[in-house]
C-alpha cells in the first residue's frame, strides 16, 4: 500500500447566507446527496461516489466562505503521528471532540499562516447511499443534476502561501505538482495522493479567504452537461466550459446562491511522487490557469469570498 | 389583485452616478435584484463579481430612492455600512427609481502581494 498518511480531502464547511437557497443549489443542482441536518442547523452533504457518511458541510451564516477544510488520514495511528509532527513544528492544535460532526471520529486542528482552519481525522461512518461493494453498480441511487461524483479539491487565497507550502509538504507529507510564480511570491498546486492536486493555494493579503470548492466528474462530457444544468437553472458562470493548463482538468466556474465559487472539474493527469514540480513563469500564467483564453479574467483574482 | 397593485410601476429606473458625474440608466423590473438587470440589459456600470452577496465587488451607496435588500455579506456590509445605504447591487431590490453611485471597499486583490490587512477571525467549527 503506496498512499499512507493523509489521503484526501475528506469534507468542506462552507459558509451560506440563506440555507434554503443553498440546499437546492448544493443537492439539486451539484447532485449531492442531502445526508443529514445536525441539531445546529449544519447540513450535511455527500457526492455519489463517495463511501464517507458526508464531505460538504453547509453552515448558515452572516457571511460567506469557508469554515474549515478536513483531510482524512490513514488510521488513528497515522493522526497521532500528525498531531506530533505539527506539535513539532510548533503548529498549536486543538482537539474537536468525535461526533461533533455525526458519525465523524475525534479531529485535529490548527489553523495555518494564511488564516484558514485544517482538520485531520481517521475515522468517519460510511453512508448507507455510497459505492456499492457486492456486485456494484455504477451507482446506487441515480443521479441529478450535474451528477458531482465527490469533492475533490480546494483552492484558498491568504498571505505566506511559502510557509503554508512548507508545512503542507514538511509536516503533512504533500508535494507541490505544480507551482506559479507571481512576482516573488508563488501560488502552489498541492497533493497529497495520485491527484493533481488536493489543495492550491493563491497569495493575497485577505487572510482566510476561499477561492472555490471542487467536483468531480468523469470526463469533459460531464462538465458540459454541467453547463447545460447551469444554463438552465440561471446559475452564475465564471468561467467555462475550459481547460486548465495546471492540473490540465476541465473545467467550469460557477457560483453559489450567495456568491461562494464552486468548479466542476474533470481529468487532470495522474501525479507521483517522483514526478518533478510542474513551473509557470508570471507571464504565462494566464495560459496555467485558463488554457485556451490564455489570460486571467478579472473575477479570478478579485472575486471571492 | 386590487387597484393599487395595478398601479404599481412595473419596474423602476436606476441612475449610476460616476465618479466624473456621468450617468448611466437601466430599468429593473419589479422585484428584481439591481446588478442582475443590469447585467440582462448588458449595461455596464456596476462591477459584476459573484452575484450572490458573497464578495463585496458591486458595493454601492443608494444616494437617493427607496429599497429592500436581501441578506449580505458582513465582511463587505457592516450594520453601520447599511444604515448610510451602503449595499450590495446584487442583493438590492428597488422599491422606488433609485440613484447609486459606486462605494468599493480596499478588498481588491492588490497586483503584488502584501501582508495581511486585518486580523484572521478565530476559527468558528462548531456553532
Amino acid at each position: 500500500m503506496a498512499l499512507t498518511g493523509v489521503l484526501r480531502p475528506g469534507y468542506i464547511q462552507i459558509r451560506v447566507l440563506d440555507m434554503s437557497e443553498a440546499i437546492v443549489h448544493y443537492r439539486d443542482r451539484l447532485g449531492l446527496t442531502e445526508v443529514s441536518t445536525g441539531s445546529d442547523g449544519r447540513v450535511y452533504l455527500k457526492g455519489w461516489d463517495e463511501f464517507d457518511r458526508h464531505s460538504v458541510i453547509l453552515r448558515e451564516a452572516d457571511e460567506a466562505g469557508m469554515d474549515v477544510m478536513g483531510f482524512k488520514v490513514l488510521d488513528d495511528a497515522t493522526l497521532n503521528e500528525l498531531t506530533a509532527k505539527l506539535e513539532a513544528y510548533n503548529v498549536v492544535v486543538d482537539h474537536v471532540e468525535a461526533g461533533e460532526q455525526p458519525g465523524v471520529g475525534r479531529r485535529v486542528g490548527f489553523t495555518i499562516p494564511s488564516g484558514h482552519r485544517m482538520e485531520l481525522f481517521a475515522q468517519m461512518e460510511k453512508s448507507d447511499d455510497g459505492p456499492q461493494v457486492v456486485n456494484p453498480n455504477v451507482w446506487q441511487s441515480e443521479p441529478r443534476g450535474m451528477a458531482v461524483t465527490r469533492f475533490d479539491h480546494a483552492l484558498l487565497y491568504g498571505p505566506a502561501i511559502d510557509e503554508v507550502t512548507d508545512l503542507f509538504c514538511d509536516v503533512l507529507g504533500f508535494r507541490v505538482a505544480e507551482r506559479a510564480d507571481l512576482g516573488g511570491a508563488h501560488a502552489v498546486w498541492l497533493t497529497c495522493s495520485n491527484k493533481a492536486h488536493d489543495i492550491a493555494f493563491v497569495p493575497n493579503p485577505d487572510p482566510g479567504s476561499f477561492h472555490h470548492a471542487a467536483f468531480y466528474l468523469e470526463n469533459v462530457n460531464d462538465v458540459v452537461h454541467a453547463g447545460d444544468v447551469m444554463a438552465y437553472h440561471d446559475i452564475p458562470i465564471d468561467v467555462g466550459p475550459t481547460r486548465h493548463g495546471i492540473t490540465r482538468g476541465h473545467t467550469i466556474y460557477f457560483f453559489d446562491p450567495c456568491g461562494n465559487r464552486n468548479e466542476v472539474f474533470a481529468g487532470g493527469y495522474t501525479y507521483y511522487p517522483d514526478n518533478p514540480t510542474r513551473e509557470w513563469t508570471t507571464e504565462q500564467l494566464g495560459k496555467g490557469i485558463f488554457y485556451y483564453e490564455r489570460e486571467l479574467n478579472d473575477a479570478f483574482l478579485s472575486v471571492y469570498t | 389583485m386590487t387597484v393599487s397593485a395595478l398601479r404599481t410601476p412595473q419596474r423602476h429606473r436606476c441612475t449610476v452616478v460616476g465618479c466624473e458625474g456621468d450617468e448611466t440608466r437601466f430599468e429593473v423590473g419589479r422585484g428584481q435584484r439591481v446588478l442582475h438587470e443590469m447585467i440582462r440589459r448588458n449595461v455596464r456600470a456596476v462591477p459584476v463579481g459573484c452575484r450572490g452577496g458573497g464578495c463585496g465587488v458591486c458595493r454601492v451607496r443608494v444616494l437617493d430612492g427607496e429599497y429592500l435588500t436581501l441578506r449580505m455579506s458582513a465582511k463587505h456590509i457592516s450594520a453601520d455600512d447599511a444604515a448610510r445605504g451602503i449595499v450590495l447591487a446584487c442583493r438590492t431590490i428597488p422599491v422606488t427609481d433609485l440613484v447609486i453611485e459606486l462605494a468599493p471597499a480596499g478588498h481588491d486583490a492588490p497586483s503584488t502581494p502584501s501582508p495581511p490587512t486585518r486580523p484572521t477571525p478565530p476559527p468558528d467549527t462548531s456553532t
